[in-house]
């Protein structure tokens, strides 16, 4: 199986995904201030009506070694400048023990390395966001268990980004 | 809810992480800071909130008969390489200045805010008493713009910017104009802040500033917005009273920001806090020393005017993502006309009524789009062209010839002319009793009449070395260093007569004084030579 990876360059007709969440594929599970996203693994998400994300891809790599495990990739959708990057509110995270992973040629031109959690969530903060990749499925754990997941990691992580500016 | 700024959180954060485990406050004199009466605090001042949606409208037909903003929509080409031109929506307030004259005015309401502190004493900071500084600023009087040679007009702080952002657009007419009404001004709504939610601070030059916690006040103001119509801009004013977390200077200053409600746009609510922040309160930079009285509120009424829906999903103005200059590789994703320039020198000064106000200098549209060439006045990027550096041109000889970017401009000696000449060096140029009282001139090595001189920094204040060589007939200054490192700016330190100038690296000013000793070295300071502000670099995913 290759992961699927949202169409890029959807342009204009993008902005239109804004408003009609619902039809496009399943909502992030996002706070409110869009600074926690849980990202599960192989589902094609989009962010909360509203919001937007810079886009590219975040190239996870095993603990101790230079193997990719995942790559999660923020979807140009909404405004394409190129290589991968510009503007999106689609999500997915791709992981290799599911599928194939999509080659290096198409990492995008703001790709970041980052190492997997020995976890298996791994966090990734970029631009104000931390997203969660390798949360489980609310359907299959329980909303519980995420919300916990969450509060775990962004603690450790990052504990200044509650209520913060 | 209303810049959606990216990557603001964690710089921030980490400045307020380093405040608060220490055990006294941090003792700074770079960047911006508060001078507080135990010693300046560092702050981080910002003019917007983290991203999350708007309130939700009214659902009664009052609502929804009620007139919404007057703004238009259209789209401008925005050009990538790998994309060709790319069609974004922008809504925007007033009339679409390609269609020609219009004028448009909207009703304006100040609303002033009064904070009573749970500090002992119960200071007060009552925005009442700063509505006529406010009404009598160029945000809502009239003074005139220019940018370079072209009169922009006499008018108001935004639509003078509305102007010159479309100057150059086909259709544009100098008879286009949007404005803020005359104010009305709203019944004080006084605040008692509960322990917790904010703290009075007293200032070194005396007086107060406050700090509210920010969730509170967003609470406080949210029910205030059912008085107030979708076609009117309420204006929250407060005197010197800032947002941070639990109300603590550490994790000061959200200094103004503008909101909307969510959709629909075509009648969502939208509202501007922005504090007048009193002399003396920032200090410590150049942005510190810019917060002052009405430039939070030109800052917000300039992105007001140009994403007035930013807690509305489909009416956020969204740009291609871009590099916030100077901050840290922040990025930021919506077309926000003043979080670029919050960093560096851009604020300027108008006066009206007989009294000096500062406001901030603006990015335009084409800044975000890539346009080229900018369809704003002069081509230019920004309202005001404060932030483009201007290099130093070496026409000969042409072994040296070209353009040397490392240069930094002197406030008090601008270049608003061309100037071409040859260079000579003179040496330190400190006049008279300016090292010490009676302490004589350093003579020049060369005459600098009709010249563009060379002098080296040091020793005494730059501004009394330029105004020397100025009345001994020099054409143009260059400052030199005499260290390395980059060309830096320099604050006023007297004198009255100046002549365009530029402050160039130690290496430059070798390589000049180098080549004068064989042959003579022509320069040019020109504004026409003048660099966009910079606007590169990619933005990370997230």
């Amino acid at each position: 199986m290759t992961c699927r990876f949202p169409l890029r360059a959807v342009g204009f007709a993008g902005l239109l995904l804004l408003t009609m969440p619902a039809l496009a594929a399943p909502i992030a599970s996002c706070n409110t201030t869009f600074t926690i996203c849980a990202i599960p693994e192989n589902i094609l998400l989009q962010l909360p009506s509203g919001f937007a994300a810079i886009a590219g891809d975040v190239i996870v790599d095993e603990p101790g070694g230079a193997v990719v495990s995942d790559v999660f990739r923020i979807s140009n959708n909404l405004i394409n400048t190129g290589g991968g990057t510009g503007l999106g509110n689609m999500l997915f995270l791709c992981s290799a023990d599911d599928a194939a992973l999509p080659p290096a040629s198409t990492y995008s031109a703001n790709a970041v390395f980052i190492t997997e959690d020995p976890s298996g969530v791994t966090p990734f903060l970029g631009n104000g966001t931390t997203y969660l990749l390798g949360a489980p499925e609310p359907g299959t754990f329980g909303l519980l268990s995420v919300v916990i997941a969450i509060a775990l990691l962004v603690r450790r992580q990052s504990r200044a980004l509650k209520g913060g500016l | 809810m209303q810049s959606l700024r990216r990557g603001e959180t964690t710089g921030v954060l980490l400045g307020m992480t380093i405040l608060c485990c220490g055990a006294t406050f941090a003792q700074v004199t770079d960047g911006p800071t508060v001078n507080l009466i135990d010693g300046p605090v560092s702050v981080v001042p910002t003019f917007d909130l983290p991203i999350s949606p708007g309130p939700a409208q009214s659902l009664s037909s009052f609502a929804a008969l009620a007139p919404g903003l007057s703004f238009y929509t259209a789209s401008y080409p925005a050009i990538f390489p790998s994309f060709g031109a790319f069609p974004l929506p922008f809504n925007i307030v007033g009339t679409d200045p390609a269609l020609g004259a219009n004028t448009t005015t909207i009703p304006t309401v100040l609303v002033p805010l009064k904070f009573v502190f749970p500090n002992p004493g119960s200071p007060t900071l009552d925005g009442t008493n700063v509505v006529p500084a406010v009404q009598n600023s160029p945000i809502f009087l009239a003074a005139d713009y220019m940018a370079g040679s072209i009169d922009i007009g006499v008018t108001q702080f935004g639509d003078a910017l509305q102007r010159a952002e479309f100057w150059n657009l086909p259709g544009f007419s100098s008879n286009y104009h949007v404005l803020l009404g005359s104010p009305s001004i709203a019944p004080t709504l006084t605040v008692i802040i509960p322990a917790g939610k904010g703290n009075a601070f007293a200032l070194s030059g005396g007086g107060f500033m406050g700090v509210v916690d920010t969730i509170y006040f967003e609470q406080t103001l949210t029910p205030l917005l059912s008085g107030y119509l979708a076609n009117q801009l309420p204006i929250f004013l407060t005197d010197n009273v800032f947002l941070g977390t639990n109300g603590l200077v550490q994790n000061c200053c959200i200094i103004g920001y503008h909101a909307s409600q969510g959709p629909p746009i075509a009648t969502a609510k939208t509202w501007i806090y922005a504090a007048y922040a009193e002399p003396g309160t920032f200090s410590g930079s150049q942005v510190g020393v810019g917060i002052v009285d009405v430039e939070p509120l030109s800052h917000e009424v300039a992105e007001w005017l140009n994403d007035p829906f930013v807690g509305a999903s489909l009416g956020i103005n969204y740009i291609p993502p871009a590099v916030l200059p100077g901050q840290g590789g922040s990025c930021i994703i919506n077309f926000e006309t003043g979080d670029p320039l919050e960093s560096g020198p851009t604020t300027f000064t108008k006066v009206t009524n007989g009294t000096t106000y500062s406001l901030q200098d603006e990015v335009v549209l084409p800044w975000y789009l890539h346009s080229t060439p900018s369809f704003s006045v002069n081509g230019w990027y920004t309202f005001q062209n404060l932030s483009a550096a201007i290099p130093l041109v070496i026409n000969s000889p042409a072994n040296i010839a070209g353009s040397y970017t490392n240069a930094a401009k002197l406030a008090f000696a601008p270049i608003n002319t061309p100037v071409t000449g040859n260079v000579v060096y003179v040496g330190r140029g400190c006049p008279a009793n300016s090292i010490s009282p009676g302490s004589p001139a350093d003579p020049y090595l060369a005459n600098p009449s009709g010249q563009i001189v060379l002098i080296d920094r040091g020793a005494c204040a730059v501004s009394l070395k330029i105004d020397a060589a100025a009345n001994a007939g020099a054409i143009g200054v260059l400052i030199g260093l005499v260290a390395p490192g980059d060309a830096v700016s320099f604050s006023y330190g007297g004198g009255t007569n100046f002549v365009p100038s530029l402050v160039i690296t130690q290496d430059e000013s070798n390589i000049i004084k180098g080549a004068l000793m064989s042959s003579p070295v022509n320069a040019t300071l020109s504004p026409a030579n003048a660099l966009p502000v910079p606007h590169s670099g990619l933005c990370g995913p997230g």
